[in-house]
């Protein structure tokens, strides 16, 4: 799912607990208001580490590109098949970096890389130009056209869609490592690790809650033990939250780390940039925080009951926006084809440029 | 009483204000809120209708959102609400299509203008109920806010460094960047909105004054230090692509970050259309330029409207402040006006907008864009000193510093609303006397 969504789950469950919607009403307590946004920084904080710290923290044995001038898939194409023999002989994990190629004025050169299994071959091909916008510049293809064929020797094994499109941002990187006879693919082997399991969500919650409980103790509060379950249940709900909703997608999170130490594959529902599927979890969240600071509000201002409030604000717009999707859908069959062969490496690369709006 | 008399000079000063508007905001820079200050100074020295003065308000809101989108993308002059329109359009200018990148964000606030007149006049009651539920809950909700644009930023960095600890370093550094900018604006904000650097009557064109510096005037001064650009010739297009499911992306943007911005204090479009962005999962270049524009003219033409729902008098953003400085609308009748004057502007505005678009297109690569930033740099400078004084040169100075560590580090040019959001959200949690004991504000 996008950032926001993350975020505002964690923002939702801060305000499952009446106290952080009532402190606002008493000038004492106010601060502690500031528990709602501490649960959209836990929301948010497993792609934040990963994307902002463990990407850059992980090592690469192969870094390529194509070069900027003279546009050679032959390099890259050599450097992936260099990383999977030298995987399989060495029998110690190798990971490879694909760098991206940036251009003047918002423009980037994509180049795509195709894993073909059956014959054991990586291929290479220079793409056009395209925007930070992912929109592709018509006619920018190189006049000849550039590709490269290279064979590589074991057998892989790569669940994900064959075509890796290189573009915007930063690259995606491989770890090819082997078992048995066979090299196994991870792409972005960095996301969806230890930042995304349950577990380092209890950690965060014990921590803070333990740094908070300190603080206070230092300038002469002691904090019940309410406050510390309530900043206990905001953090871990907040990164609950995000794994929870991430394994609708199709990446999954390593839930159990560090008992396990795989990503378990996410239910398939929908995809991390699926517009439809982000408007309904977002609005769905903003009605709920809206639902609870009215009901906790001393004199609620929504004058509807809470089955009235859900038939009225959640039932009847999802709905309708649920049939328009799929009316629209029905009348243009062609988008729809096209999102069916959105692939799960798609799915991945969603989650890399998921701030392609960023500008 | 409606008379024939009234329509007409509603007429009349909704085709005056559009039409002022739209050519004083194709000056790079200018904020038609320091056109509005102006005018303020000068209408309180004399009497005159306080309804016509509502209707000139709303068109030159509309010939603004319109006329800065001509200058935002080919001079690159944003402000905080048109911030973002700068970086796709720049890429449009580049390929000769500029036109096609002002037509849309023009298209989107009209589109914008339409929707927010029919919003308060249809659903105003609910809109109420929705602002007195979350005005208790300001303080956490800009804290939110402003923790998530900060979150949310993407490390521009390519990562090219040779150890890891290079590449963290270099993406970080444009992160915590972000943060300073946002803190050093705050910082100046808690000076406007609690200390006396300006005499209170004016206090609104200190921010003013600190928006022009923080948003507009690094451009400026980046077009004069890197000189004339030679652009292509700009095609003015017969027709524009601009799909279905473009349109609805466009929409359903606009309107969550404009309401966002027109509903919650200091919450403006900016900070919006970082959330509504994300919450439709935005792509694509034309569908962001049209949310852009639709969603500023949500936040402007929305927020004014508000303060005209009978029996409640919201007050958002700085034009309905200027409204207020002379009355109060209390009737349905007021609104209804005010909306049609919008309505009236907006069609005055529209036929404008495109003949000044082509026309200013046929001759931009022919302009020199130092000289005319220059210009606006001038003009800027010459109003905040009627305006404010030196101290208002001051402002000027001290904010353009902050906007220009944004350019320098390529981090996001929203961070500066920390000039207002901060100091609001000091004021909301009751902060206030701490904060101006902190800083030294007697």
């Amino acid at each position: 799912m996008k950032g926001l969504t993350h975020f505002m789950t964690g923002v939702c469950v801060a305000t499952f607990f009446p106290l952080t919607i009532t402190a606002v009403y008493d000038p004492d307590l106010i601060l502690l208001s500031l528990l709602i946004p501490l649960g959209g920084v836990f929301g948010y904080l497993p792609d934040f580490l990963d994307f902002k710290f463990t990407r850059y923290l992980e090592r690469a044995d192969y870094t390529v590109d194509p070069g900027y001038h003279e546009l050679d898939p032959w390099k890259v194409a050599k450097t992936i098949a260099q990383s999977i023999n030298d995987a399989y002989t060495s029998e110690k994990p190798v990971r490879l970096k694909l760098e991206t190629l940036r251009l003047p004025n918002g423009m980037w050169r994509r180049y795509s890389v195709l894993f073909k299994e059956a014959e054991r071959q990586v291929q290479v091909k220079i793409g056009p130009l395209i925007s930070t916008g992912l929109e592709v510049k018509p006619g920018s293809e190189p006049k000849e056209e550039k590709v490269a064929v290279v064979k590589y020797k074991p057998k892989l094994n790569y669940s994900y869609e064959s075509v890796t499109n290189v573009d915007i941002w930063d690259g995606p990187t491989f770890q090819f490592r082997r078992e048995g006879t066979e090299i196994y693919v991870d792409f972005i082997q960095w996301h969806r690790r230890w930042s995304h399991s349950l577990t380092i969500g209890v950690v965060f919650g014990f921590l803070i809650a333990l740094i908070a409980a300190f603080f206070y103790l230092a300038s002469g509060v002691f904090l019940s033990d309410f406050d510390i379950l309530m900043i206990i249940g905001v953090i871990v709900g907040g990164v609950w939250g995000h794994v929870l909703v991430d394994q609708l997608g199709w990446l999954g999170s390593n839930l159990l780390w560090p008992i396990t130490a795989k990503r378990k594959t996410g239910m398939g529902l929908t995809r991390s940039m699926d517009p439809i599927a982000n408007f309904i979890t977002t609005y769905l969240l903003t009605i709920l925080i809206v639902w609870n600071i009215n009901r906790f509000s001393p004199t609620p201002a929504i004058p509807l009951s809470d089955t009235l409030f859900f038939l009225v604000l959640v039932i009847l717009p999802i709905s309708l926006v649920i049939a328009g999707a799929y009316i629209w859908e029905k009348n243009f069959a062609v988008e729809k084809e096209a999102v069916k062969e959105k692939s799960r490496d798609e799915e991945e690369l969603d989650e890399i440029v998921r701030e392609i709006a960023e500008y | 009483m409606i008379t024939i008399e009234l329509i007409l000079m509603v007429f009349f000063i909704s085709f005056i204000g559009v039409t002022i508007a739209i050519i004083v905001s194709l000056i790079p820079g200018l904020h038609i809120y320091s056109i509005l200050g102006f005018i303020v100074l000068i209408l309180l020295e004399i009497s005159f209708e306080e309804l016509l003065f509502s209707v000139f308000v709303i068109s030159t809101l509309i010939g603004y959102c319109l006329g800065s989108s001509i200058s935002a993308t080919y001079f690159q002059t944003p402000d905080d609400s048109s911030i973002f329109m700068v970086f796709p359009s720049q890429k449009y200018m580049e390929e000769g299509r500029g036109y096609e990148a002002v037509y849309l964000s023009g298209l989107g606030a009209i589109g914008g203008t339409l929707t927010a007149s029919l919003l308060v006049i249809f659903l105003g009651n609910y809109l109420i109920i929705l602002v007195d539920l979350l005005v208790a809950h300001s303080f956490w909700i800009i804290a939110t806010a402003m923790v998530f644009v900060w979150m949310s930023e993407w490390p521009k960095d390519p990562a090219r460094q040779k150890t890891r600890l290079g590449k963290l370093a270099g993406s970080w550094l444009q992160l915590l960047m972000g943060l300073f900018v946002i803190i050093t604006s705050g910082i100046l904000g808690i000076y406007l909105f609690f200390g006396s650097l300006v005499p209170p009557e004016r206090s609104f064109q200190g921010l003013a004054a600190a928006f022009v510096g923080l948003f507009a005037f690094p451009s400026l001064l980046q077009n004069l230090v890197t000189g004339k650009k030679d652009l292509p010739k700009q095609n003015i297009a017969k027709s524009i692509e601009f799909g279905r499911t473009e349109l609805i992306q466009g929409i359903g943007g606009g309107l969550i970050g404009g309401a966002l911005g027109m509903l919650i204090p200091s919450v403006t479009a900016g900070i919006g259309n970082t959330f509504s962005r994300h919450a439709v999962a935005q792509s694509g270049d034309k569908s962001f330029m049209f949310s852009q524009g639709f969603s500023r003219a949500i936040y402007y033409i929305g927020a004014v409207l508000l303060l005209f729902i009978p029996g409640t008098a919201i007050r958002r953003g700085g034009a309905a402040l200027f409204i207020t400085l002379f009355y109060v609308p209390e009737t349905q009748a007021d609104l209804l006006i005010t909306a049609s004057a919008a309505l009236i502007a907006a069609f005055v505005g529209w036929l404008l907008f495109i003949l000044i678009t082509k026309g200013v297109t046929k001759i931009i690569h022919r302009i020199n864009t130092r000289y005319i930033s220059l210009f606006g740099a001038v003009v800027m400078l010459i109003l905040t000193y009627i305006m404010l004084g030196w101290s208002g040169l001051v402002i000027l100075a001290v904010s353009t510093g902050i906007g220009v560590i944004t350019i320098v580090f390529n981090t996001r040019r929203i961070h500066c609303i920390g000039v207002i959001t901060i100091p609001m959200m000091i004021s909301m949690g009751g902060l206030t006397m701490g904060a101006m004991s902190l800083f030294g504000i007697a």
